[in-house]
């Protein structure tokens, strides 16, 4: 081999050079030597080559087995539901009286004692009859509709304005804040209860010490064992996690060995970006208030604001100029119009609002 | 595409093929199978090019959706390995590229921490050899563009060759060499002045 103008770089690339730097062996030793030899000039290249290739970090990153096990869930989730609007789009589903009522019929009369099979024999059953008493009255031939299965995951949100309640079928009850949604396998399975969720809410867990209770938001996952605890986690914001009654663990996907216990009237503020954790007390009053109409308004900065208030009350904010950027809002506010919060806000604040169907403009000074 | 891959054809493992092709006849237990089998492996490269967890496991899921979504069309592969780490090297650079922006700014704050931590004086005065050269290499790796970064991940820690390497970068073999070349001379620019002193010392 002719090493005469070699670089370090060619070195480094070099296949048998790197046998020899990284598993040498007598001929391969002999075979350099005899090189080195020949180009002198060439070991200083040589060695730097050698440095770099024996000094570069292999980057060791695990991939955790719960972390592997939470993206092939979603995966498999994904493709399932992928799946099933697949079909459900292939199928022509007949917008006729018939179907339409065969659907109701199916989706309405849960018979659970019964077995699968005599479940889609009765539907098919109701289903046809519907379609016989009908097809006496109509020309065309009705479409029978085909039975679908119920879908795995049950899937609730508040819109905008909207709060609202849940209660599980274990009997834990959920009460969903404006603009937020949960998520979660119908009658949860067998050995576990595990919930995701997106915004805010505030949560009554039924006791079942065999099947712990998850909250999954995001990468911060909250299990409890019959408690009430409230979870704020909107996006771009600090996750909150404030535990009213009982004992939760609060465990961070990203970080080994994070999991943190929560006693009643602690808090828990999770930095999503840098997964740094801070453990405070927390008014009670102050993080519960949405559930009983009431907004409070301590140390609040705009941005939150904004968030809390149009999804509360359904609108948008627009702006005129910029206002103070260390500008915090003040307030206690009780099943209030927001008009009169925007007035209440506006002398400290220092701006001018107008309310325009549901847009709202604040103009500061 | 059968013909550019040689010999790793001959070893391409029957037990991957099983697997692909329970994928493409719609087989749910396909896709599991390959996911146990590569998913850390895939994990562990796309960290090694953009280290950013959650990033990565989206592009992960992404994969293994978009497998089972087109899995009729999927091309009949030699490799799955192979495949699968080009989908994933794909993926990741459209991802970086929609969000260019964000990324950046990331990328600039770590330049910035690593151009403070090298000050000239710093380099002449600290030179604990191996330990510093170490983070030396650390850094400059770092800092390579995704693209050289990638090469050598291929490269040097994969244990490719040269041609699945262009194939699996979607470049010529040629134009891999001249990219593994550049990464290298980088990495060697953020050496150089500790390996002077290694020189001068003699060790």
């Amino acid at each position: 081999m002719d090493i005469s103008k070699f670089t370090v770089e060619d070195f480094a690339l070099n296949k048998e050079f790197r046998a020899w730097v990284f598993s040498p062996s007598q001929s391969l030793n002999e075979y350099w030597k005899r090189l080195f030899e020949k180009y002198p000039a060439q070991v200083k290249n040589a060695k730097i080559a050698k440095e770099i290739l024996l000094n570069i970090n292999y980057p060791k990153y695990q991939f955790l087995e719960r972390e592997s096990l939470e993206v092939w869930d979603r995966i498999d989730r994904e493709t399932e539901e992928w799946e099933k609007k697949k079909t459900k789009t292939v199928k022509v589903v007949s917008l006729n009286s018939q179907s339409l009522l065969g659907k109701y019929e199916n989706s309405g009369k849960q018979i659970v004692w019964f077995s699968q099979e005599l479940r889609v024999a009765g539907i098919l059953l109701v289903a046809f009859s519907i379609s016989l008493i009908f097809g006496l009255f109509f020309t065309k031939e009705p479409v029978r509709t085909e039975y679908i299965a119920d879908l795995v995951y049950d899937e609730y949100s508040a819109p905008p304005g909207v709060k609202s309640t849940l209660t599980m079928q274990d009997g834990s009850k959920v009460l969903l804040n404006s603009g937020s949604s949960v998520r979660f396998i119908k009658n949860f399975e067998e050995d576990k209860r595990i919930i995701y969720l997106e915004g805010e809410a505030y949560f009554e867990v039924a006791k079942d010490t065999l099947r712990p209770f998850s909250v999954i938001t995001g990468e911060v996952i909250t299990t409890a064992l019959g408690t009430s605890f409230n979870i704020s986690a909107y996006p771009h914001e600090v996750l909150k996690i404030a535990l009213v009654e009982g004992k939760v663990a609060v465990d961070v996907v990203q970080t080994e060995d994070s999991r943190v216990l929560l006693e009643k009237g602690e808090a828990l503020k999770i930095n999503t970006n840098s997964f740094e954790v801070k453990k405070e007390l927390f008014d009670s009053e102050l993080v519960i208030a949405w559930t009983k109409k009431k907004i409070i308004f301590q140390r609040v900065k705009l941005a939150e604001a904004v968030r809390i208030l149009e999804n509360w009350y359904g609108v948008k904010f627009r702006f005129q100029n910029t206002p103070s950027p260390d500008l915090v809002l003040y307030g206690v506010f009780q099943d209030e119009t927001l008009e009169n919060i925007l007035e209440g806000l506006s002398y400290s604040a220092r701006f001018q609002y107008k309310i325009k169907n549901d847009e709202v403009i604040i103009i500061f000074n | 595409m059968r013909s550019e891959i040689s010999d790793n054809l001959v070893f391409s493992e029957s037990e991957d093929m099983d697997q692909w092709l329970q994928l493409k006849r719609g087989e749910k237990e396909g896709l599991a199978r390959i996911y146990s089998k590569f998913s850390s492996e895939l994990f562990r490269y796309g960290m090694a090019i953009k280290p950013n967890r959650s990033f990565i496991k989206d592009c992960i899921q992404e994969l293994f959706i978009d497998l089972w979504k087109y899995r009729n069309t999927l091309a009949q592969t030699d490799n799955v390995r192979v495949y699968l780490i080009k989908c994933l090297s794909n993926r990741i650079s459209k991802e970086i590229s929609k969000e260019k922006k964000i990324i950046w700014e990331g990328e600039i704050s770590a330049f910035e921490t690593v151009f403070l931590e090298e000050s000239v004086e710093d380099r002449l005065i600290d030179f604990q050899r191996d330990e510093d050269l170490h983070t030396k290499l650390k850094n400059g790796l770092e800092k390579l563009p995704v693209r050289q970064r990638e090469v050598i991940q291929l490269l040097f820690f994969e244990k490719q060759n040269y041609e699945e390497t262009s194939k699996i970068l979607g470049i010529n073999v040629d134009s891999c060499y001249t990219l593994a070349w550049k990464a290298i001379r980088s990495l060697k620019k953020s050496i150089i002045f500790t390996l002077f002193w290694l020189m001068v010392t003699g060790i």
